[in-house]
């Protein structure tokens, strides 16, 4: 929506200020100043330890570690791929419990007679067709059928189990000897592909340090050298996937969600979807503007807020008066704490229905602003492409305009998008935040007001019209932004420590 | 798929012992061995005792290597047997079965399910409640149902009460036979063939 001149000024005196606390180090880059459309450097540089692999590349891994588990287990490797799987692929924990119980363990995950065969039990005929056949063909565990059999019931179990079929049992109701490649090469070589994929798919998914790429139709891998590779300092294992160019956690396959934990984020998930009517129910996608009334629907990022009718100017998230947010006010953005007192008039009525409201109300709170910023974080993936149609015209614009200095406008929708990104899970982490650390969440709510705050400054900067553009102002907000957020994270990644 | 040679030896395999057995199996309509009616007697010393249980089987496609479907006709009070529907929570009927199964064995399974319920793993949570909480009233339920809608027809008795009305000996058996021993069908059929 309309951006506001006063405020640009507002906003110098402000930054000199706050430059001079000295409780915040937000160095500008001393290059900085002779080159000022440098890009600030993006802080996730590619984690060593964490590579994306197509699935086929994938495949050789998977018969290394088989052919490493073998070796010691001295046992086949068809065995060797069921006890891998059951143990997540963890070679160290399987060789332990191994040698603990080795027969114990082989019988328990129904490879015992593959490594300890029975001789077939020889009857004259099948005992799924009931026919006498000559040719069968017998599992390790002594239980033979026929050719015929045996193909349809590998098939069966390929395509109608479809992925579990790597767990299919012994055609004998009483047996659980797992059927393996050996018998579908045999018995449905036709059909041995498909195993061989699912059986891919199933060490991928039960492999702790692996994980599908989660962009829609991607098939690379996420691979992990080792445990340790996944353990980053902001909470989540970064990824980026160089062939559809979607980011996520390694760890739980969502969106990179710092500063929240996975556990964390997987409640607030789980909580989003139980609460899912009430809270669309409060937050249609319409406000209607505090002065008119009138219904206001908002399609661009910035939460400064101007009413086409009544020109009335407000904060999207906590509907008040924009002019309390500004710095003269000395309000600056108080949107984004949680008031107990002005949430609930009755703090200390102890009823069930109070309690309730309570916690529905402070979930709220939290949901409101988590879901205000994924909306402005869509908003601001979709500027991204209009903004390279706004960098074409600016370069345009005047015959000495390199392409390098144009790129200042997609560096700062990038960094809004970052910014967009890290807000949203901060109320995710805010919202789960122990009640005892009083401190430490006062600390916590102002760092991540002060990146509320730069971030809308850079979102209506960015929005102006092209003649309006200050590039140095832009860079130099931008490079501020960055390090705000980097605050932000380092200081939940330092355990909220002074 | 090696079905029909199997399913044809193993009909015949339940009608060997069917008197013993206390099971049994026959195609609905001969000829036809996709849809099939199995009868479970009531287990001796267990409140369906006395009582003749008929299940409907449905053969799939895929059969042996994918379960019979069965589900109850006979209304039953039993915690693993839906008391609506006849649907049957039994592990054999679903991941548990194995082509080396047979339709025989399924219904052996369920009439030792009907000796030893589950209520722990329930198909109709209001019966598994009553059996946890209140045997007593669970038993005579059950015996009740079983006394109102599993009882055998005397096939002697419907023919001699459908030949009281007017039709003779051959054609009323023949009806009921058609008809599953049903009166009112059987005479519905003979009215309409006059």
């Amino acid at each position: 929506m309309a951006s506001d001149d006063e405020y640009s000024y507002a906003y110098s005196e402000e930054e000199e200020d706050y430059q001079m606390s000295d409780d915040e180090s937000m160095q500008f880059n001393p290059e900085a100043k002779e080159n000022p459309n440098a890009a600030p450097v993006f802080s996730y540089a590619k984690k060593p330890g964490i590579q994306m692999l197509p699935a086929d590349q994938v495949f050789p891994e998977m018969k290394r570690k088989l052919v490493d588990a073998t070796e010691v287990l001295g046992i086949p490797e068809v065995a060797a791929v069921v006890l891998m799987r059951e143990f997540h692929w963890q070679k160290d924990v399987l060789l332990e419990t191994f040698f603990r119980d080795p027969d114990g363990l082989l019988k328990k995950n129904g490879v015992y007679h593959r490594v300890n065969p029975k001789p077939a039990l020889n009857s004259p005929h099948c005992a799924i067709c009931y026919d006498d056949v000559e040719e069968k063909m017998a599992m390790p565990c002594g239980h033979e059928f026929c050719m015929d059999c045996w193909h349809d019931f590998c098939a069966n179990a390929i395509q109608e189990e479809g992925p579990i079929c790597v767990c299919t049992s012994c055609p004998d109701a009483s047996c659980d000897e797992i059927v393996t490649e050996e018998e579908v090469t045999k018995a449905a070589p036709d059909h041995l592909p498909k195993f061989r994929t699912y059986q891919l798919r199933s060490f991928v998914e039960s492999n702790k340090l692996t994980r599908w790429c989660p962009g829609a139709g991607c098939e690379r891998v996420a691979t992990a050298q080792s445990a340790s590779a996944m353990e980053q300092d902001d909470n989540v294992a970064h990824c980026d996937c160089e062939g559809c160019q979607t980011s996520f956690c390694m760890k739980c396959g969502e969106e990179p969600h710092s500063p929240t934990d996975c556990p964390a984020l997987a409640l607030w998930n789980e909580k989003c979807r139980n609460e899912s009517e009430t809270a669309n129910w409060i937050l249609a996608n319409t406000k209607s503007c505090p002065k008119c009334v009138s219904r206001i629907e908002k399609n661009h990022g910035c939460n400064h807020m101007t009413c086409q009718k009544c020109r009335h100017e407000f904060c999207w998230i906590c509907m008040g008066d924009w002019t309390d947010h500004g710095a003269n006010t000395g309000g600056y953005y108080k949107c984004n704490k949680y008031d107990v007192d002005t949430g609930t008039s009755s703090g200390d009525d102890l009823s069930d229905a109070a309690r309730a409201k309570r916690e529905l109300d402070r979930y709220l709170h939290y949901y409101k602003r988590f879901h205000a910023h994924a909306e402005a974080q869509k908003f601001a993936r979709k500027q991204l492409k209009e903004t390279e149609n706004r960098m074409v015209l600016l370069q345009e614009s005047s015959d000495d305009v390199k392409w390098s200095d144009v790129e200042f406008l997609k560096t700062a929708n990038e960094q809004l998008v970052e910014c967009r990104r890290v807000l949203k899970y901060s109320y995710v982490y805010a919202y789960y935040l122990k009640p005892q650390f009083e401190m430490q969440k006062q600390r916590f709510e102002h760092h991540q007001e002060m990146l509320e705050r730069f971030t809308e400054t850079l979102s209506e900067l960015s929005e102006k019209p092209l003649a309006e553009m200050d590039r140095t102002d832009v860079v130099n907000k931008t490079r501020v932004v960055d390090q705000f957020m980097k605050n932000i994270l380092k200081y939940v990644a330092d355990g909220m420590d002074d | 798929m090696a079905a029909s040679g199997r399913l044809n030896k193993e009909l015949a395999e339940v009608g060997k012992d069917d008197k013993t057995s206390g099971v049994k199996a026959v195609a609905v309509t001969p000829g036809n061995l996709r849809e099939l009616k199995g009868t479970i007697l009531g287990p001796e010393g267990t409140c369906y005792e006395g009582g003749v249980f008929e299940i409907d089987i449905t053969i799939p496609k895929q059969y042996p290597f994918e379960p019979p479907k069965m589900k109850f006709t006979t209304k039953i009070w039993h915690p693993n047997i839906s008391s609506q529907t006849g649907a049957i929570c039994l592990d054999i009927l679903k991941d548990q079965w194995s082509p080396a199964l047979t339709i025989k064995t399924a219904l052996l399974s369920l009439q030792a399910l009907m000796c030893s319920p589950e209520p722990g793993d329930p198909q109709d949570a209001e019966v598994a409640k009553m059996y946890l909480s209140d045997r007593k009233k669970f038993d005579s339920t059950a015996k009740f149902w079983t006394e109102s809608y599993a009882q055998p027809v005397n096939e002697d008795d419907a023919i001699t009460r459908v030949c009281e009305m007017g039709f003779d000996r051959d054609s009323a058996k023949a009806a009921l036979e058609k008809h599953g021993w049903d009166e009112s069908a059987a005479v519905n059929q003979l009215l309409g063939g006059l």
